[in-house]
């Protein structure tokens, strides 16, 4: 319907929109019904949400509350600890980026409308400055990767690849300056969201392979914690880890007659432990279907120069494997992410709890919507992010597939 | 062409008379179908052995037991005086002497052709990574294809793949090289590129044991031609002996069926 191109001549726009609305809109009076019907339908809506958020919204609660929804209780004499890291990830994000990928014009354009608002309406102060030297480093490091000569790209990447661990573990070492129970807003969110990518990744590789195992004990005991995990809800594990686990390790008590002071783990450590023994159950089963993936022969032409157990794992049936489940394993990325709203039941301020928050203050009762589509918005940007870097990810390591 | 009194040369078709592969009586069992019913066979250095048989007949499992992708169940397999059993140091030690180019070509898709072909090197021979890719890159030169070094493998033509294949085998220095079917994947006008490889390896005095359908390569280049059925060898001989005066009824009826 669209491609009426190359061959004939240019209609005018008008004519085709016409001819176009006449083959899918107005085909049959049924068909004309249903259009009339959808466009009252989304008009009204599109109406009602454009007046919401345009002229009846009263979006001071996300003004005034701002530092709540991104920090929590985190003591603000220590944000600069966050802005460092900011400043780590911005450069490297921009160096990786470079390195492996592209830019184009549309994703400047997108990345600069998002921008937009949030400078407007987010920002004040030394936050403008000192997100616009993120932005800079970024761009900085995206132009270095982008123009490194081809003999150096390749180490740019090694480099990377180990750049980002160490950045990671700095990152830790950085906030745990400040007691976790402080931590809350974006800030627990995104926490719980990396820690629990980062360990349950391969956590769940290790299960996936431990099923594949020839031995039983092995096999069995990787069938059995993701079958049990698999059949509870994530609330549950999270109950579990938050109530039972402090009771079973955490007390004094006696182990075979030697006392043991008790090691009381934090509640953000015990949503950590949750989520990724949670996470770690379905990256396994993702993996799993990667490694059946990986045919036969590959297998037995590594064997046949002489590559065995681990070292065949690794170099030939795990990259093939995990390239194959890039999309479902981004998709249960984005799943934890957005499941890291359950740890309230741990008393702890994540984002979505922080939101709901604010309209407890006597100043803003009854603001639910306005802070919930704030909530969803911050969500969405970070969910979409994610899923649009899995597809340059595919593309990049898309090279020379069959 | 049995050469005893003179000591490898690199002539053409020259072969030793030391014994490399020795199979005696080895069996075979796919659940309840027995696919090698007591095979036995001689194999010498430098020789050039081409398999033929109707499909089923067990060729491909036979190829496959010697450098252990298939287990056997009976019988032995000694190969350059090392038995192969279940002692995975064995295995190994016959898996680094032994190579064998597939009918899939089977190459690693999510790795370059250098990468494809200096994997092994580097983790298995532990070679020097510029060391490896010098000797890669001779490789791929013999096969003709050095140009194609940084593609991967669905960017090349299947004979183009089919050579790698060859030349990351021959990479690993083996003293043996088993072919499976290597052309029948292949379009006609590659297979002529693929069998000029192989007849160029079979001169230089390299131990070849292929699987083929192409009479005509087997004419040329086979020191002597082995026809299996039914897990079995029913007939061994030269080139001009089998294809002219073949005694099996089996034989003669096979050939009649393709020639």
């Amino acid at each position: 319907m669209m491609g009426v191109r190359p061959l004939l001549p240019r209609l005018p726009v008008a004519t085709v929109a016409w001819r176009w609305s006449r083959a899918n809109l107005f085909s049959s009076p049924a068909n004309t019904a249903l259009t009339i019907f959808m466009v009252g339908l989304l008009g009204f809506a599109g109406y009602q949400l454009g007046r919401f958020v345009f002229i009846s919204g009263q979006w001071d609660v996300v003004e005034a509350n701002r530092g709540l929804f991104m920090l929590g209780r985190f003591p603000r004499e220590e944000v600069w600890r966050i802005w460092v890291i900011l400043h780590v990830a911005s450069a490297l994000a921009g160096l990786s980026w470079g390195a492996w990928g592209r830019i184009g014009p549309r994703l400047t354009g997108v990345g600069a409308a998002g921008l937009l608002p949030v400078y407007v309406f987010l920002l004040e102060g030394d936050a403008i400055i000192l997100t616009t030297t993120c932005l800079m480093l970024f761009a900085g490091g995206y132009a270095a990767g982008h123009t490194s000569p081809p003999a150096i790209n390749p180490r740019f990447r090694t480099a990377m690849t180990f750049a980002w661990p160490l950045a990671f573990a700095f990152s830790m070492y950085m906030l745990s300056a400040v007691p976790d129970r402080l931590w809350g807003g974006l800030l627990l969110t995104m926490t719980l969201a990396v820690v629990g990518i980062v360990a349950s990744f391969p956590l769940g590789v290790a299960l996936a392979v431990g099923r594949a195992s020839t031995f039983p004990v092995i096999r069995t005991f990787c069938v059995a914690y993701i079958e049990l995990i698999r059949g509870v809800p994530l609330i549950t594990v999270l109950f579990m880890s938050g109530f039972i686990l402090p009771f079973a390790i955490g007390t004094d008590r006696d182990i075979l007659g030697i006392p043991v002071t008790g090691y009381l783990p934090s509640e953000v450590g015990l949503a950590m432990v949750g989520l990724t023994a949670f996470t770690a159950a379905y990256v396994a089963e993702i993996v799993r279907g990667g490694l059946q993936a990986v045919p036969r022969s590959q297998v037995e032409a590594g064997q046949a120069l002489g590559l065995g157990g681990v070292r065949l794992l690794i170099l030939i049936v795990l990259p093939q494997a995990l390239r194959a489940v890039i999309p479902a394993l981004v998709s249960q990325f984005i799943s934890l992410f957005k499941d890291t709203s359950l740890v309230f039941i741990l008393a702890l301020t994540d984002l979505l709890r922080a939101a709901r928050a604010a309209t407890a203050q006597p100043d803003f009762i009854g603001q639910q919507a306005e802070v919930l589509i704030f909530a969803g918005l911050i969500y969405w940007v970070v969910a979409f992010s994610m899923s649009r870097a899995s597809q340059q990810l595919e593309r990049n390591l898309g090279v020379g597939e069959r | 062409m049995i050469d005893g009194e003179s000591p490898p040369t690199g002539d053409a078709g020259a072969t030793s008379q030391r014994e490399i592969i020795v199979c005696e009586d080895v069996t075979k069992w796919f659940g309840d179908f027995q696919a090698l019913r007591g095979l036995t066979t001689i194999v010498r250095e430098r020789e050039v052995v081409v398999i033929i048989g109707p499909s089923g007949s067990g060729k491909s499992t036979f190829l496959r037991t010697l450098n252990r992708l298939e287990a056997h169940d009976g019988g032995r397999i000694v190969i350059d005086g090392v038995e192969l059993n279940n002692d995975l140091r064995n295995v190994e030690k016959i898996r680094s002497e032994v190579g064998i180019v597939f009918q899939q070509f089977n190459l690693f898709p999510h790795l370059t052709v250098r990468r494809n072909m200096t994997l092994a090197l580097t983790h298995v021979r532990h070679m020097k990574k510029a060391d490896a890719e010098a000797l890669a890159l001779s490789l791929l030169e013999r096969v003709g294809i050095p140009e194609q070094i940084d593609k991967y493998p669905a960017q090349l033509s299947g004979g183009q793949q089919q050579r790698v294949a060859i030349a990351r085998a021959l990479a690993m220095q083996p003293k043996i090289m088993l072919f499976d079917e290597p052309t029948s994947a292949l379009d006609p006008e590659m297979i002529k590129e693929v069998l000029d490889v192989m007849k160029e390896l079979a001169r230089s005095g390299m131990t070849m044991l292929c699987v083929s359908h192409e009479m005509g390569f087997a004419r040329e280049v086979a020191d002597r031609i082995m026809f299996m059925d039914s897990g079995v060898v029913v007939e061994e001989g030269t080139p001009a002996e089998f294809f002219t005066a073949p005694k099996e009824d089996r034989t003669k009826l096979f050939l009649s069926q393709i020639l």
